[in-house]
């Protein structure tokens, strides 16, 4: 990654807010690496506090049965990750989101999925 | 009654701050922001869940004093959208919270509206971005 635009977003920061952006790569391991080298530079650069926006593993929630929600397990592998290098971090954990109710939940035509010709 | 988005970062950003302040050794882990507030309705679906910072004590934030006010910058990734941007409202129009900190907004190229408005609400604005899209934090 471009560490040098990292490093100097990231120098003099008492306190860093990070969300990565899943859906705009659709890639666990691309958002992971994003995560990481936040976690990283936040490190060599003793940031004090690290609010990290994440999600629950939901592999490990299900126990492995559930092994594709790639964009939350992300997030949690990048948590574990800001843990393990020791950066104190608080990691929020939204609910769903209230604008989801205005287009993931709306009202849709049945006989569109269940009949072509509708 | 439904919550918004931006009232649950606001209730978010007013915990973190509180953590701050005390220096975290205050708050019993974990803590959930619903129970933190006098305003918070806990009969919403939606809770955000706030947990404990995860260092030893030792290496934890001390207690900060009035003379740290203004000299602290919060850098916020994702400035332009709804979280990141809900953040920067909130501290801006918190008053204790827009004297305690100067916000540094992140995004991959200032030079668009959103950036524009972030710099003329005097925000400092940063570039972030790499020409490697595999490794970038966000691809230029």
């Amino acid at each position: 990654m471009d560490k040098t635009s990292l490093a100097a977003a990231i120098e003099g920061s008492d306190t860093v807010f990070a969300v990565t952006n899943f859906w705009e790569t659709a890639s666990k391991e691309t958002e992971v690496k994003q995560g990481h080298n936040i976690a990283e530079v936040s490190r060599d650069l003793n940031v004090k506090h690290l609010i990290w926006s994440s999600l629950p593993s939901v592999t490990a929630l299900s126990k492995g049965a559930l092994p594709h929600v790639e964009h939350f397990d992300g997030k949690a592998e990048i948590e574990a990750y800001i843990r393990e290098l020791g950066v104190p971090m608080t990691s929020f954990v939204a609910g769903f989101y209230m604008s989801n109710l205005k287009s993931m939940m709306q009202k849709v035509n049945l006989h569109r999925w269940s009949n072509s010709k509708g | 009654m439904l919550i918004s988005d931006d009232d649950i970062l606001h209730q978010f950003c007013v915990q973190a701050a509180k953590l701050m302040d005390s220096g975290f050794h205050k708050l019993d882990l974990p803590i959930d922001v619903n129970h933190q507030s006098d305003h918070f309705d806990s009969t919403t679906a939606t809770v955000p869940i706030l947990t404990a910072p995860s260092l030893p004590r030792r290496l934890q934030v001390p207690h900060t004093s009035t003379t740290t006010i203004m000299s602290k910058i919060l850098t916020v990734f994702g400035a332009t959208g709804n979280q990141g941007g809900s953040v920067i409202k909130t501290v801006l129009g918190h008053p204790q919270l827009s004297r305690q900190f100067r916000i540094r907004a992140i995004t991959r190229d200032p030079s668009k509206s959103p950036g524009k408005a972030l710099a003329d609400q005097g925000v400092e604005v940063v570039k972030v971005c790499s020409t490697e899209p595999r490794i970038a934090i966000r691809p230029c």
